[in-house]
């Protein structure tokens, strides 16, 4: 009984912020996709956040949500929300705008020369061509979401601990007692909830998405009755209604031309401000020995984050290789992922720390990254897998290239643009991963790990020290992302586009 | 008065500070009533010149006047029918006519009754709920002439609706047109059609206008005045037809 209402409260949760994750997202991906000028400012801004450490700027988001509801329920319950929408929503959102920014030129045309509104346009096109992409990106996200849920039902204030009903406390608690039938039955729970998530809502939906794909073949795929319910019962005309009115609201505060370049340097002015006074607060002397401890300590965790990030790629290439070859094997291949990628493997590590104790706690880290990147790697390139034009597989096979051949010079090439992505993402997914792995508690016994995930634990109690752990960490992600990954990435979309 | 007129209109684009001519003064004018074709080259700028009657691309210099207005923005009174089709796939066949009416503005149930008076009108009767990947090349191509038909434009505008297609399907899809073209049951006044087929100039069009290549001017121009349907292996259009290869070979030696 007691696992049933938990379990509901942390489904609860995960779906509260999935929804607010997509219609952000979609808001988002449409917005910055349509408008250079907000490409301009939007696009790096979603590198940003979608690269930092979301579990680093939760000790900060607790805080301001507690002290805004005063300590009551309400804010802790939107803390742990935001936690997880936070891990959901940069994710569809950057599906959402490279779905638009590659939507067929021709269509565009078209729906021009037949006089289509923007409006419309965005409504009637954009809207339902991002089905495939959005539901896609909503299995991982969700599987991301279970895995923040264990990380968000326990807060930390200070020294006080408050604990929100949900699954990811029950199983503290089993851990804690060391109660193996609870801690089981914890886990099957979620297993079998992410189960029926997965097989029940998603795969039919996923294997529906595929109409809403341009250059689709064969005969159009039926549509389930979870659809047509909804299409029956929800009033798609009062959706249409408010979309417009939201719309039309954009252009009449578009229109006072003046008022909106007033408030921008108002703004501009505040911003700076705040800017100028907080690095002032930020960069004053006392610089404690924790601020010195930082750099050293970003090294480590960088190289533990790059051994994972390595072997995820490595562990997810023979998957994505039996997906190339079999096609439609996938969707099976796909499911099992998602479900296996939201078994929060956050739960199980302080039992294997304490098993391997101190001395060998750094190979236990690098395995928990590993579960924090993994499931980026493999559906990243699961999903370049088959996009990988079934022509040129016909064509490798045709001319009998087979072997390390094949692998060098058709497989490894076609992924590689999807290969990369996957390793961004799995990036950031093993930094989140290092905010708990370098510190475990169990029961009195405490095993902390040299690396900057500790530090930032340890820095919990004064708001500078923690602001500059969590600024340091940042701005050296955001820095790697740019000097590195940006431009394998455009080297490697450059080059490997499989088009003609 | 004419229904179109391109006057010296020139289009080109900068890259890497470079400016590359596509179309270099063209001059035409298309009466009304009038089917005129325009051949080229491929890559000589013909789509770019139904883009820019379709107000869909301004030019560079030179004015677009439709009815002696000049255009601003999407031509209200032209439809094109593509090349690709441009068919959504998520929508049936006959949603896909219904959507452009609804832009334009059309309540529901008159957007019912049109889009299938055009469905019924390319012979795509009983296709009403297919969607555009259950149809063939052919199939596609008529729902584009129905979705073009239905918003009954005045212009009606082809970008090499025939190209994508196997030679009997086009021959016999361009057999139903100018029959529906002759027929007057159209609201269509004239019609400009694009390609490098000059035997489907020939036999579509009242007028074949010949483009060189890139940048392109207008090398020259013939009268096709033949009675419909015509012959293809008759002597009076294999005249023609031997006086377009002149022209077009003359525009290419001159170079």
């Amino acid at each position: 009984m007691g696992l049933l209402s938990a379990a509901l409260w942390s489904t609860f949760r995960v779906f509260v912020a999935y929804i607010f994750s997509l219609l952000f997202g979609i808001a988002y991906g449409i917005l910055a996709a349509t408008s250079p000028q907000r490409e301009r400012l939007m696009v790096p801004l979603l590198d940003v956040l979608q690269s930092v450490p979301i579990l680093g700027f939760f000790p900060i988001a607790v805080s301001v949500l507690v002290f805004l509801f005063q300590g009551q329920r309400i804010g802790l319950e939107l803390a742990a929300i935001f936690l997880i929408f936070t891990s959901q929503v940069w994710n569809i959102a950057f599906g959402v705008y490279e779905t638009v920014k590659t939507f067929p030129q021709d269509i565009l045309e078209m729906a021009r020369s037949f006089g289509m509104s923007s409006a419309f346009v965005v409504k009637r096109l954009y809207l339902p061509a991002l089905v495939p992409t959005v539901l896609y990106n909503s299995g991982v996200s969700i599987a991301v979401g279970w895995y923040f849920l264990m990380a968000s039902e326990i807060i930390t204030l200070g020294n006080v601990e408050v604990r929100l009903p949900g699954l990811g406390t029950a199983m503290m608690r089993y851990v804690a007692s060391g109660n193996l039938p609870g801690m089981l039955g914890t886990i099957g729970t979620i297993v079998l909830v992410n189960f029926c998530t997965q097989w029940f809502l998603f795969r039919p939906l996923l294997e529906w998405s595929n109409l809403f794909q341009f250059g689709a073949v064969g005969s159009a795929p039926e549509e389930p009755g979870l659809v047509t319910f909804l299409r029956d019962r929800i009033r798609w005309n009062w959706f249409s209604r408010s979309f417009d009115a939201v719309l039309l609201l954009g252009e009449r505060i578009r229109e006072k031309r003046k008022l909106l370049v007033a408030l921008r340097f108002l703004l501009l002015g505040l911003f700076l401000g705040a800017l100028a006074y907080f690095l002032f607060w930020l960069l004053q002397p006392p610089y404690t020995p924790r601020l010195v401890e930082i750099p050293a300590s970003l090294m480590l965790t960088t190289l533990r984050v790059v051994v994972a990030v390595v072997l995820s790629i490595a562990l997810s290439f023979p998957f994505a290789v039996r997906a190339a070859e079999s096609g439609g094997g996938v969707r099976n291949l796909y499911t099992l992922a998602a479900t296996m990628g939201s078994v929060p493997a956050v739960i199980f590590y302080p039992l294997i720390v304490r098993g391997v104790g101190q001395e060998y706690m750094g190979f236990a880290a690098i395995l928990l990254l590993l579960t924090g990147s993994f499931w980026y790697t493999l559906f990243n390139m699961l999903k370049g897998a088959l996009m990988v034009p079934s022509t040129i597989v016909e064509m490798a096979r045709g001319f009998g290239i087979r072997g390390f051949l094949y692998y060098r010079t058709i497989l490894i090439p076609a992924m590689f643009p999807s290969l990369i992505t996957g390793a961004i993402t799995a990036w950031g997914g093993a930094w989140n991963a290092s905010m708990v792995a370098e510190e475990v508690n169990f029961g009195k016994e405490v095993f902390s790990l040299r690396g900057i995930g500790s530090l930032l634990l340890s820095a919990t109690a004064s708001p500078r020290e923690l602001l500059w752990v969590v600024l340091a960490m940042t701005l050296w992600i955001v820095a790697i992302n740019i000097l590195f990954w940006k431009r394998w990435y455009g080297w490697a979309a450059a080059k490997y586009a499989l088009s003609e | 008065m004419p229904l179109l007129e391109l006057r010296g209109v020139t289009k080109g684009y900068v890259e890497k500070g470079k400016y590359f001519p596509v179309l270099d003064a063209i001059d035409l004018v298309v009466e009304e009533g009038e089917f005129v074709t325009i051949v080229g080259p491929s890559g000589s700028g013909k789509s770019t010149i139904i883009r820019i009657a379709a107000g869909l691309i301004p030019p560079t210099g030179g004015q677009v006047l439709y009815r002696g207005q000049p255009l601003a923005g999407p031509n209200p009174g032209a439809a094109i029918v593509f090349q690709n089709f441009a068919l959504i796939p998520w929508l049936t066949v006959q949603e896909n006519i219904e959507l452009v009416l609804e832009a334009r503005g059309l309540p529901p149930r008159q957007r019912v009754r049109t889009a299938l008076k055009y469905i019924d009108l390319v012979g795509l009767d009983s296709f009403e709920d297919a969607y555009p990947r259950e149809l063939s090349g052919g199939m596609k191509q008529r729902v584009g002439f129905a979705r073009a038909l239905a918003v009954e434009p005045e212009l009606l505008l082809m970008d090499e609706p025939f190209s994508s297609l196997d030679i009997l399907t086009a021959a016999g899809l361009r057999e139903e047109f100018l029959k529906l073209w002759t027929g007057g049951k159209l609201s269509i006044r004239s019609v400009v059609l694009v390609t490098h087929n000059i035997e489907e100039a020939v036999l579509m069009s009242d007028r074949v206008v010949v483009l060189s290549a890139r940048p392109s001017r207008i090398v020259g121009e013939v009268s096709v005045a033949l009675p419909r349907p015509r012959d293809p292996h008759s002597s009076d259009f294999e005249l023609i037809m031997d006086r377009l290869y002149a022209l077009i070979v003359s525009s290419h030696i001159g170079r």
